[in-house]
């Protein structure tokens, strides 16, 4: 249930990650199992980068690192922010809606 | 865990997973792959089980991915042995601990390369419809043409925004630019001559060697013949000559011949020695000019008769004594050239 529930929040739950710090994926998979979604997968987070990047949301950029391989890194920008925003009021509401529901009608 | 065991299991886990991606573009393919790549490679540096353990099946993986990444999936096309090699051996690179370090500075130069194939494009299109390089470049309608061209090509960048049809003729253009690349570097810093520029200074290298073989005056003329008197003006014939270490005095190299001017040249006789080997070095030479007509084609051969000279007012003996022949084309004064 929990993997079928993220596949509609996963780009919400991205995008919030980046406005704290601009990530690479890895970090990404990382912050999301940390917050507790530990069945997010690799796979879905990079795609879903790759998405997000791909409709102008995200920008990127390559992180040259002395110790190990240079990183992409991604962070938001304002289309990306907007629709953080956006993704923000949907969940709230939905959530509100969703408790009323499983509540018997009290919020 | 060594870089290298890392490399390997990288590598087998993307040789599983690429034929899953077979259907989308080339660009597009390498971009997911190097992506791909840098996630199996950081889950391999954390993890020592085998990456098949760790994520599941790749084709498991691939469809968590393209399902997320909003690519569609197409009916997967079957690979021959070649692209099978080359798919093999594009993923041993991709999962090589040096791989993302070269990607990044390939990153970096992007857009270096987008201003250079601008530049070479628009160069190698000038060439083919208005012929040498200098007038492309070293015109205003030229630079600005170059200008436009850059600044196009800075525009389609890597080509992501062309549609599919355009993209495999875009890669054709790539390849061209490519290609042109090195040639074009070659003919700009070899002052930018065009073949028949080129062929022109080859002429002339070779015409300078040619004279730097040769016996020459002061004022750098050639010197044709020799052609030696008495000191009481009488012509001589047969005299063998030689310079100041013995050698056979030439005026010109074995097998050069003569220029005389634009459409004719000085052809020699030698004499030969006992061994029917040319004297070189017997003056006068016994020369002919070739003659052409380039209106007719045809080629007259006349003996090139010695020179009108002028001797020393010392030693003449008497005044009324007129010198040698005086019927010569040839400029060169009696004066013995220099020892070299």
């Amino acid at each position: 249930v929990e993997s079928q529930l993220l596949k509609g929040v996963l780009d919400v739950a991205v995008l919030a990650v980046l406005e704290r710090r601009d990530s690479y994926g890895y970090d990404v998979v990382r912050q999301l199992r940390e917050a507790g979604l530990t069945q997010v997968g690799d796979a879905s987070v990079y795609g879903t980068l790759r998405r997000l990047f791909k409709l102008g949301a995200l920008k990127t950029y390559v992180v040259p690192s002395d110790e190990g391989p240079h990183r992409k890194y991604y962070g938001l920008n304002a289309v990306g922010r907007d629709q953080l925003e956006s993704g923000r009021k949907t969940w709230q509401a939905f959530v509100g809606a969703m408790s009323v529901v499983l509540e018997g009608g009290t919020t | 865990m060594e870089p290298t065991v890392h490399a390997d299991r990288v590598a087998d886990y993307l040789a599983e997973l690429r034929p899953h991606l077979d259907d989308l573009g080339p660009s597009e393919r390498a971009e997911v792959l190097d992506e791909l790549t840098d996630a199996l490679r950081e889950v391999a540096a954390e993890d020592d089980r085998p990456l098949r353990e760790v994520l599941g099946p790749p084709a498991d993986y691939v469809a968590a991915y393209r399902a997320s990444a909003g690519l569609e999936t197409h009916p997967s096309q079957s690979r021959g042995g070649l692209q099978t090699q080359v798919a093999t051996m594009s993923d041993t690179v991709r999962a090589q601990p040096w791989w993302p370090h070269v990607r990044a500075l390939a990153e970096l130069l992007r857009p270096a390369w987008w201003t250079l194939r601008g530049g070479v494009l628009a160069v190698l299109l000038g060439w083919i419809l208005l012929g040498p390089l200098p007038p492309v470049i070293a015109s205003l309608p030229g630079l600005l043409f170059i200008t436009v061209a850059v600044a196009v090509s800075m525009m389609v960048g890597d080509g992501r925004r062309l549609s599919r049809g355009l993209r495999v003729a875009f890669t054709g253009v790539n390849v061209l630019a490519a290609l042109a690349v090195l040639p074009m570097i070659n003919v700009a810093t070899s002052g930018g001559s065009s073949g028949w520029d080129a062929g022109y200074q080859a002429g002339l290298d070779e015409a300078g060697a040619m004279g730097a073989g040769q016996l020459a005056k002061p004022s750098g003329e050639l010197v044709t013949n020799i052609h030696p008197y008495t000191r009481d003006g009488e012509p001589l014939e047969d005299v063998l000559l030689f310079d100041g270490s013995g050698q056979p005095l030439r005026v010109v190299p074995e097998g050069e011949t003569l220029v005389a001017g634009a459409n004719n040249d000085i052809e020699i006789d030698y004499d030969r020695d006992a061994d029917g080997q040319p004297i070189t070095n017997l003056y006068p030479l016994r020369q002919f000019v070739l003659e052409y007509d380039d209106a007719t084609g045809d080629e007259t051969r006349r003996p090139r008769t010695a020179p009108a000279v002028v001797l020393p007012p010392a030693l003449r003996t008497d005044a009324s004594e007129a010198p040698a022949s005086e019927t010569a084309a040839d400029a060169a004064p009696a004066a013995a050239p220099s020892e070299p």
